[in-house]
């Protein structure tokens, strides 16, 4: 056996995260065992209670720590505007542009039969269901530009045109400051095609 | 199509110099060619064809060859590396043995490697083209694709988004089949492929229609008056349009979920090349398949020339010597008013005194090219 049990373990575990292959696998579980036992403690605390304590939001089915979350329960906040998000990132990624004052709904992924990832697997029921009782005015889907991101925003709008709630897709275009030699075409195709009047 | 106002325009794309690292026998190269014919001499297997295939993959990402990535990286190595100065730029790629490649022009990186395909556009023309004859029909549809997709960027987006939505497609037509999901779960993929799928019979019909009339006007300089050449697109359906094509694509559902494929669609659909009326596929000899192809090439080059107002550069691989004289002589007239061309042989003495008295010469030998 190449690697003791113990060691083989923590590698297959960490080898499991996204973007983590086994050479790198293999370097961080060679860097944790060399930690001193006090910091390894904390970090392994640190995951354990990260997803002890933290749930999903029941409204938006963002991670929270409270039933609602910080966003939902904040009254300076509109909940009549939801913006709609593939991942829990995507969340942080607005918000750190500080302009969007509405809500959001977080799908925890996208359309993929591919990955065999149908509606159902979505948090689609609960957009759904936020729905019903007749006071959100628009539904902002900003879902990624690929194939799968607009598949689901195209799912998505057909689903919600008929219960009458005005149904916006974010626009895609250059880059500010973009150069447009070293634009990539796609994005300088779509920029010409969501072009406005100015 | 907008993005044609941002593209150079003008002039013949010439291959000032290339430098390639590990790529299949060259350790490391760095050629300097001549601006009109280049010549490249040496025995079979010595490397001349893969100087020829770098610039090919620099030009378009791909080999005309249809290599696969790995194949093209030397042996032992990690990653192989073609560069080419343009005149007014540079232009590299780079191939890993794992992991993205990626392309950079001077300095910079660029966001995608597709976004090199149309700086430094090339034809190329080699025995595997016969395939756009004798072959099945994948070989015709990747030549349109290919070709398209090196002036459009609209095309390119359509291409790759088709792709994609037809995988999931299927994929779907298998879990609906297997009861894990439900069949109107289909729709929103049928409205995805339709639209993508419209831009592309659209964009390759018009471009064949074009391409018909010049390879015409080719082979009857190739073959005489009377041997007619043209090239149709046949669709294998009726959907010309995207409300067209969902409403194929319903109606081919409960058998599509049977076999679990997509039935209808640009991803089946063909080019008929017809000379003097009949089918060049079944009926057409060696000889005049090797002419058909040749006119095709040719008017390849006419369409870069007219209607994007660049001449790309010629690369005549193994099956121009099985060209006969007349030919021959008529591809390099034609070559040589136009621009840049490259050209292997296994000896000087089988090349036209015409040609080597032009040329830039090169010998090929196990790996190393030395200029005469
Ligand atoms: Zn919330």
């Amino acid at each position: 056996m190449l690697f003791a049990k113990p060691l083989a373990t923590l590698i297959s575990q960490l080898e499991k995260l996204p973007g983590v292959g086994p050479k790198s696998a293999q370097r961080l579980a060679y860097h944790i065992l060399g930690q001193p036992e006090e910091d390894v403690r904390r970090l392994a605390d640190a995951i354990r209670d990260a997803r002890d304590r933290m749930t999903l939001c029941e409204r938006c089915q963002g991670f929270s720590e409270a039933s609602i979350c910080a966003i939902c329960s904040d009254p300076k906040r509109d909940p009549s505007l939801i913006c709609v998000v593939a991942e829990a990132k995507d969340v942080t990624a607005i918000e750190r542009m500080n302009e969007f004052r509405g809500t959001y709904h977080v799908l925890h992924g996208v359309l993929s039969p591919m990955d065999g990832v149908g509606p159902e697997r979505l948090k689609i029921r609960e957009l759904l269901a936020r729905l019903e009782s007749g006071s959100v005015a628009e539904v902002i889907l900003a879902t990624n530009p690929t194939v799968e991101g607009d598949a689901t925003a195209l799912y998505l709008a057909q689903l919600l045109r008929p219960i009458g709630v005005k149904v916006t897709r974010l626009a895609h275009g250059m880059p500010i400051g973009g150069d447009l030699d070293f634009a990539d075409q796609a994005t300088l195709l779509s920029a010409f095609e969501y072009r406005r009047e100015i | 199509m907008f993005l044609e106002s941002f593209r150079r325009c003008g002039e013949a794309i010439r291959f000032e110099t290339l430098r390639l690292r590990q790529f299949r026998n060259y350790s490391n190269l760095e050629v300097e060619f001549g601006e009109e014919l280049n010549l490249l001499i040496g025995p079979n297997a010595q490397g001349k064809s893969n100087l020829l295939e770098a610039i090919s993959v620099i030009s378009t990402t791909r080999s005309f060859r249809g290599a696969k990535d790995k194949a093209m990286i030397q042996v032992g190595a990690e990653s192989s590396s073609i560069a080419a100065n343009l005149g007014d730029s540079e232009i590299g790629i780079t191939i890993p043995k794992t992991g993205r490649r990626f392309a950079t022009i001077g300095e910079s990186q660029l966001p995608r490697i597709q976004d090199l395909l149309g700086r430094a556009p090339t034809i190329a023309f080699a025995s595997v083209d016969l395939e756009l004859i004798v072959g099945e029909p994948s070989w015709r549809r990747r030549f349109v694709d290919l070709e398209i997709s090196q002036f459009s960027a609209k095309y390119l987006r359509s291409f790759s988004e088709y792709k994609r939505s037809l995988e999931h497609r299927n994929a779907l037509l298998k879990r609906v089949r297997d009861g894990s999901e439900q069949a109107r779960n289909l729709e929103v993929w049928d409205k995805k492929l339709s639209l993508s799928g419209a831009t592309l019979r659209e964009m390759r019909s018009g471009y064949l229609s074009e391409l018909s009339v010049l390879a015409n006007t080719r082979h009857m300089q190739l073959a005489g008056d009377n041997e007619r050449l043209s090239l149709q697109y046949q669709l294998n359906d009726d959907a010309v349009t995207a409300n067209d094509l969902i409403a194929e694509l319903e109606r081919k559902r409960p058998n599509d979920i049977v076999i679990g494929a997509t039935t209808c669609g640009p991803h089946r659909d063909d080019i008929e090349i017809l000379v003097d009326g009949k089918s060049a596929f079944s009926f057409a000899s060696q000889g005049q398949s090797r002419t058909a192809v040749l006119a095709i090439k040719l008017a390849q080059m006419d369409y870069w020339t007219t209607r994007e107002g660049r001449v790309p550069a010629l690369l005549l691989d193994d099956i121009f010597s099985d060209l006969d004289v007349t030919r021959r002589q008529h591809v390099l007239e034609v070559s040589r008013e136009l621009g840049q061309v490259f050209v292997t042989a296994t000896d000087l003495a089988a090349v036209d005194s015409y040609l080597s008295d032009n040329s830039k010469i090169f010998y090929i030998s196990n790996g190393t090219v030395r200029a005469a």
